[in-house]
């Protein structure tokens, strides 16, 4: 009787053992997929934060030597702000 | 074969230089950035583009008629009715110089609510709109907003449109200037001193960030640099 009980105790152990080897890969998967989107998503928020204090600030002066653009374009500008200054459009009238 | 060995080494040297070379000139890419969200997860940029959408009818009673324009906004009525006539590159070209006409102005501190702080944080500048920045000026995050918006008004989409925030190597501050993107795929950068790099950038600089008027792109991710940026904006006090 004894040795009855301790083979089918032993079955048991040994079917347990096996399913649930069988069925810790996919819930550490589980685990390991959930707190990569938690992490994820934490981290963006984490970046986003620090992007916004980003003080954008440095200073580069207008240089007229740089990509001079072409008479016509040129002209354009000069009329552009002539019209800027007197609130008058040649063009117009 | 000394001879034939010695050219080879050379060819090997030069090929590695230029290699070496290209992440430091090679230009902005709108492929390459990493979707961080929506464009109103930065809060002041959000609040800069409410406020610009505020002034929309303003805007466009300015361009139906000179007479209806604040005197800041007469050079708007006169570049968009000038424009018209012009090709892709020529708008371009046309705003970068009327934009960087404009004069520099240093941010003042200002407070938002974050979205994703949830909180009110100190930041050291603000984005401007457009009328704002054309009537008082504004630093170069302003100049790179203000050409957007007047590209935007002249016919470019948003998905062919970003302010690019760097950092240049040696520099004390992030710079941003504005990418456009044009039909056949070439992207150009719009500096604020005139400089136009044709798929090409400032020598040192990395690109941080990207934003428009719908999304933020992460241009530095996963790779720990952001770490080095300091927490609190005062340490990055204007150049």
């Amino acid at each position: 009787m004894r040795s009855i009980m301790k083979g089918t105790w032993k079955r048991t152990t040994g079917l347990l053992a096996i399913a649930l080897a069988g069925a810790a890969p996919a819930l550490a998967d589980e685990r390991t997929a959930e707190g990569a989107v938690r992490t994820a998503s934490l981290e963006v928020r984490e970046r986003l934060m620090t992007l916004e204090r980003i003080h954008v600030t440095a200073e580069k002066p207008a240089d007229p030597t740089l990509d001079v653009p072409e008479p016509e374009l040129a002209r354009l500008l000069d009329e552009i702000e002539r019209i800027e200054q007197s609130g008058d459009d040649p063009v117009r009238e | 074969m000394r001879v034939a060995a010695a050219g080879c080494r050379r060819a090997v040297c030069l090929a590695w230089l230029l290699l070496a070379a290209f992440p430091a000139t090679a230009g902005y890419r709108f492929e390459t950035g990493v979707y961080l969200g929506e464009a109103d997860l930065m809060a002041d940029w959000a609040a800069a583009l409410a406020r610009h959408r505020a002034d929309e009818s303003l805007l466009e009673d300015c361009l139906a008629a000179l007479e209806a324009c604040p005197a800041h906004l007469r050079g708007v009525h006169a570049l968009v009715s000038r424009a018209a006539g012009l090709g892709a590159a020529e708008r371009v070209q046309l705003v970068n110089r009327y934009v960087n006409r404009r004069p520099y102005r240093n941010d003042r501190p200002v407070e938002v609510e974050s979205r994703v702080a949830e909180t009110l944080v100190r930041l050291s500048g603000r984005w401007s709109s457009l009328t704002e920045f054309l009537a008082r000026g504004g630093d170069c995050q302003d100049y790179a907003t203000a050409k957007y918006h007047l590209l935007r008004r002249l016919g470019f989409a948003a998905e062919d449109l970003r302010v690019v925030v760097t950092r240049e190597r040696g520099a004390r501050g992030h710079h941003a200037l504005l990418a456009v993107r044009f039909d056949d795929g070439a992207v150009w950068l719009l500096d604020s001193d005139n400089a136009i790099y044709r798929d090409g950038k400032p020598f040192g600089t990395r690109f941080v960030f990207a934003i428009n008027e719908q999304s933020v792109w992460d241009h530095e991710p996963g790779t720990g640099a952001w770490r080095s940026t300091p927490e609190t904006p005062e340490r990055e006090e204007a150049s």
